[in-house]
Parts: structure tokens; C-alpha cells; sequence
């Protein structure tokens, strides 16, 4: 870049920065107890998820599995968890749910966060016409009744773990698309923006360059807070019937503990551990998420 | 040669919720080759918004009329994408206020090739010649804006600005908020740029001292009009509209002591563009207004006894 050579090269002066503001980021989350708990709790159900094929074998989810064993057992050194109403381990479905339920929760997150954050950074900067188009679908998704939407959207779109996360991605991204352009239009206000116009860059230029670097610590804080929303919906959804069937999520065991009465039959080990997993990861998400909503927003400090 | 900017009958109209507001209401300049114009006034007196039209950057409801011509192109008539390219390329702006026109998050020399690349020759970087010009050394290219001086800053703002080779630079209040030593050595810079360049320069200011040293013609603008325009050191020794009078005379005159303990102020608000008074706008706070100046609100007409002058008001050069 110039015929100076720099003690240091950029490269690394790069990497010193982010390795420092890193470490603020740590810093300031070893000191909020509630998103350190958060974190380990999370880091836990990953390295569950990850290492299931290791804790139980994938056949052990198959409905044949089950069939030497007994229904409904309860909890024994031999299947911790219990069976369930056919006979098979609750453990692996559980272990073998978290996959499931946590790829569900961040892709359906990803695909929501990319569509709110485009229509926002879109709707927030170019204003006029396409703003009121974008912000009237945006109102059109905000209002209409989320579960039929999406349980019709399911139905339509059929049921693998990846067209479900398109599902909850598509009615579920109108919320921060409001809060990304709100942001979007005080950042378009700045006089660098303005800058940026006088020089001649266009309007794409300026949205990637100037724009969206500002609003991202903002998404990324947003993210986690969708996370446990895209969970509760994929659950909900499974409880319902409208799962895949073929992968065991936590809230298609939820469905199968329904349907096979281990309520009255006080088979306790079918239905407590999916909720609460399910709570555990949920709740999670949400204070991990309000921790790093603090950290990247200092005026929300002190509150 | 024909002038670098051509600006004839430009009236400036914002739209706001109370009604259109005139901010520029009719007025003509031009600036040739290496020339300097600078333009001074109070806040609010339009000046600023003047600046930012030449190159159109304002909200789009504002209505702008007459016409802009840019190395002989109109700007008003062109589409957007013409109009980005002569962005920059022609005439190039340094803004006020470093602090807020720089991106925090990005380093300098990115935000100056931003500028290049903006205009389709992003080949090689310019970042580090351009900041070496500007006397900040090329390794500053990598800092990030907090990483700067307020003088540093506007340094590199310059560098920017100088980044597409403009014919005319816009220095919109370059030196405020610094302090008066950073002042000067930025307006020696300025000063040096242009010469060696050629660049034709549109300096706005409220502290007519800067202009002293920059500008070689000078024109004060009241309430969206240029109220008196002439040679620059005459001007500010000279000043024939009462307005200019009272801004010269606010200033007090290194080596005469007596200014210093008379400097002489102007009572008064400047007029609510929404509510302008009749005939000439600053016959309200005038001194030596008489009861013609109610009624008649005179154009620029040349001065008697100076040609290069030109001044609107009833009492100079009535024949």
C-alpha cells in the first residue's frame, strides 16, 4: 500500500485490534453473571448436539429399536432417561433432538436475520415509494396470525429440518427489519453519509460501506433474541404435527409423550426432560442475548 | 478562459412542514481559474446551502431554480448518474467538523480511496501520496479516525477532497472548532494546494478575518443574498454595506490599540427567512437606514467609485 514498511505489518496490527476488542467483549461477560451462566449453558447443549453420534447410536432412534425393550420403563441404570411408549431409549432422542433443535433455532435465525436486515437497510435508506412498499409487507408479516402462517407455509413447503428453519425464517424476520432500519435512520443522518454522497458513491456503496457496519453489532445482539423464538416455533410446530417426521426434535417428543398419555400415566421421564431443555435452551439464548445487547449498546448499561 | 463555476439567478427553496422556506434567493457568481472566492455571513444567511447545491446535495423535496454551471455543464439539468460522476471529479468539498465526516469505524486511507474507487479507477491507491501531500505521512493511511489530531483530521479531509482532481475545491468552514494555530497552518496548506494545483477555490466562512489571508474576491451574503461583492483586501478595509461594515468592524485591527476597546457589535436577530422583512432584509438592524429602505429593496449595483464592486443598498452608488 506504501513504500513505507511498517514495524508491524497492518495484518497484525489488524488482528492486535480484534483480539483486543475481543477481549473486551469477554471481559465485560465474565462480569454480567447472568450471560456468563447463559454462555456455559449454550456452549454445553452445542457440545451435546456435536458429540451425540458419540453419547448414542442413530439406530437406537429407529422405531425397531425399541422392540425387545419395555414401554414406558422408567428411569434404570440401563436406559437413564427411561423408554418411551414403544420401547426406545428417551436419552438418545433427546441427545439426537438437540441436533435437531439447535440447527432449526440458527438456520431459521440466519434466514431471518438476512431478510429483516436487508429490508431494513433498504427500507431505512432509500426512502420514498420502495420504503412504504417494503415497510407495508413488513406491517403485512408483523400482524397477520404467525402459526397458521407458518403451520401453512409448512404444509405447502413440505417438512425436512431445512425447509421448517425456511419457514420460521420467512414469519419471523419483521420485527428486526423495524428495529435495522430505525437504526438505519439515524446512521443515514451522519455527516460521513453525507460525505460519502459528495464523493459520488452510490447508493449500494454506501449502504455496505457506512451503513451497515453501524448496525451490525445491533443485528448480531438481535440474532440471539431470535433464536429462542425459532426453537419454541419449531417445537411448537412438531408438538403439533407438522414436524418432520423422520428427525427427533425435542418437540416431537413432546408430541409423542402427548399422544401416548405418559401424562396419566405419570411416566415423568417422556415429557420433563424435552420441556425442559427446551426452557433451558430458550431461556439461554434470551439472556445471552440481552448480555450482548448491553455490551454492543452502551446506554443500555445501568438499566 | 472561461469561469471554473457560473452560477446565475440560483433561488434555493426548502420545503418544510411550516411551507417552503427561501434559504438562496437569487444570486449570480462565478469563479474563474485559480481564482478564490470567499463567501461569508452569519448563520443561517443561506451560505452553506449554497455550497451544498452546487453539487445538488440537498434533501430532494428542496426546489432549486436558475441555473449551476460546472466547467460549463449544468448541474441542475443532469441525470443521477452524470451527476455522480461530476461529484467529485469537478468539484470536491471540505466539509466542517472532521470529527463527524469521517466513518469511525474505517481507516483513513480506505475512506480516501473510496473516493477513486467511486469514480471506476480504484487500480492503485492514491491514500498514502495524498496524505503525504498534506504533510500527514503515508503510514497514517492505517489509523483509524480517533487515532488523529482534530487538525490531522482535517488534514486528511483535504487529502480527500484532492483525491479525483477537482477544478474546484467547496471548503464549507474548514478551520472551525480547531484552535487558531491548527487555523492557520490548515489555511497555509489550502493556500499552497491551490497555487501549486491551479484550483479554483469557494471558501465559506462566518470569520472574515480567514478571509483576509485566502480569498481574492470576497462576497457577503444576508438572507439568501450576496449583499456586497468586490476585491478582497478592499473589501474588508472598505466595506461599503452597512451589514459588511458592522462584520468588518467586529474584528478588532492587530496594531491598533483603539479598535480593541471599542469592537463594535450589530443588535439584532438575522431575519426568519419564513418572515422576511419589506424591502431591503436588513433595514430593521441598519444604522443608517432611511424610510426608502422599507420599501425598496435594491439589487447589486456597481459601486461609483470602484469597479470591481458591487453593493445593494439605496445609500452606495446612487447616481
Amino acid at each position: 500500500m506504501n513504500d513505507l514498511v511498517p514495524s508491524t505489518s497492518p495484518r497484525d496490527m489488524t488482528w492486535a485490534r480484534r483480539k483486543q476488542a475481543l477481549a473486551r467483549v469477554w471481559r465485560e461477560l465474565r462480569h454480567d453473571r447472568a450471560g456468563f451462566v447463559s454462555l456455559v449453558v449454550l456452549l454445553g447443549f452445542g457440545l451435546v448436539a456435536l458429540s451425540a453420534p458419540l453419547i448414542a447410536d442413530r439406530s437406537l432412534l429407529l422405531a425397531a429399536a425399541g422392540r425387545n425393550n419395555p414401554d414406558l420403563a422408567s428411569p434404570s441404570a440401563q436406559f437413564l432417561l427411561g423408554t418411551d411408549d414403544i420401547g426406545r431409549d428417551v436419552l438418545a432422542q433427546l441427545v439426537w433432538g438437540s441436533r435437531v433443535s439447535l440447527f432449526i433455532g440458527i438456520f431459521a435465525t440466519v434466514v431471518a436475520v438476512v431478510i429483516g436486515s436487508v429490508v431494513g437497510l433498504v427500507a431505512g435508506y432509500v426512502k420514498g415509494k420502495v420504503a412504504t412498499v417494503l415497510l407495508a409487507i413488513d406491517e403485512f408479516f408483523l400482524v397477520v396470525p404467525f402459526l397458521p402462517l407458518a403451520i401453512v407455509l409448512a404444509v405447502i413447503l413440505g417438512r425436512s429440518p431445512v425447509t421448517l428453519a425456511i419457514v420460521i425464517g420467512i414469519t419471523s424476520w419483521a420485527g428486526s427489519a423495524r428495529l435495522v432500519r430505525a437504526q438505519v435512520l439515524t446512521l443515514s443522518e451522519r455527516a460521513y453519509v453525507e460525505r460519502a454522497r459528495a464523493l459520488g458513491a452510490g447508493t449500494w456503496q454506501i449502504i455496505f460501506r457506512h451503513v451497515l457496519p453501524g448496525v451490525t453489532p445491533l443485528i448480531i445482539a438481535n440474532a440471539t433474541l431470535i433464536v429462542p423464538g425459532a426453537i419454541l416455533t419449531e417445537s411448537t410446530l412438531s408438538f403439533l404435527g407438522f414436524g418432520d417426521r423422520l428427525s427427533p426434535s425435542w418437540g416431537k417428543l413432546l408430541d409423542g409423550a402427548q399422544s401416548s398419555g405418559s401424562i396419566t400415566l405419570n411416566a415423568w421421564w417422556y415429557y420433563l426432560p424435552p420441556g425442559l431443555c427446551i426452557i433451558a435452551v430458550v431461556l439461554a439464548f434470551t439472556l445471552f442475548g440481552r448480555a450482548l445487547e448491553r455490551i454492543f449498546d452502551p446506554r443500555l448499561a445501568g438499566r | 478562459m472561461s469561469a471554473v463555476l457560473e452560477v446565475r439567478d440560483l433561488h434555493i427553496t426548502y420545503a418544510s412542514s411550516s411551507g417552503l422556506v427561501p434559504a438562496v434567493r437569487g444570486v449570480d457568481l462565478e469563479i474563474a481559474p485559480g481564482e478564490t472566492l470567499g463567501l461569508a455571513g452569519e448563520s443561517g444567511c443561506g451560505k452553506s446551502t449554497l455550497a451544498m447545491a452546487l453539487l445538488r446535495l440537498v434533501p430532494p423535496s428542496t426546489q432549486i431554480t436558475g441555473s449551476i454551471k460546472l466547467a460549463g455543464q449544468d448541474i441542475l439539468t443532469m441525470k443521477p448518474g452524470q451527476l455522480r460522476a461530476a461529484r467529485w471529479a469537478q468539484a470536491s468539498v471540505v466539509f466542517q467538523g472532521a470529527q463527524h465526516v469521517l466513518n469511525p469505524v474505517r481507516r483513513i486511507g480506505r475512506q480516501i480511496d473510496e473516493a477513486i474507487e467511486a469514480h471506476g479507477s480504484a487500480s492503485v491507491s492514491r491514500a498514502g501520496e495524498l496524505l503525504d501531500l498534506v504533510g500527514l505521512g503515508a503510514r497514517r493511511g492505517d489509523d483509524y479516525p480517533h487515532e488523529l489530531s482534530g487538525g490531522q483530521k482535517q488534514r486528511s479531509l483535504i487529502a480527500m477532497a484532492l483525491a479525483c482532481d477537482p477544478l474546484l475545491l467547496i471548503a464549507d468552514e474548514p478551520t472551525t472548532a480547531l484552535d487558531v494555530m491548527v487555523q492557520a497552518q490548515i489555511l497555509q496548506l489550502l493556500d499552497n494546494i491551490k497555487r501549486e494545483r491551479g484550483l479554483s477555490m469557494l471558501f465559506i466562512t462566518h470569520d472574515l478575518s480567514v478571509l483576509s489571508h485566502t480569498a481574492d474576491r470576497v462576497a457577503v451574503m444576508y438572507a439568501g443574498r450576496i449583499i456586497e461583492v468586490g476585491a478582497g483586501d478592499a473589501l474588508l478595509r472598505n466595506s461599503l454595506h452597512p451589514y459588511s461594515k458592522a462584520l468588518t468592524a467586529s474584528f478588532p485591527i492587530i496594531g491598533d490599540p483603539s479598535s480593541r476597546h471599542q469592537p463594535r457589535g450589530l443588535a439584532g436577530d438575522p431575519p426568519d427567512p419564513n418572515n422576511l422583512p419589506s424591502g431591503c432584509p436588513f433595514h430593521p438592524r441598519c444604522t443608517v437606514a432611511i424610510d426608502e429602505c422599507q420599501s425598496v429593496d435594491v439589487q447589486l449595483r456597481h459601486a461609483a467609485d470602484d469597479e470591481e464592486r458591487s453593493v445593494a443598498c439605496v445609500l452606495v452608488g446612487k447616481s
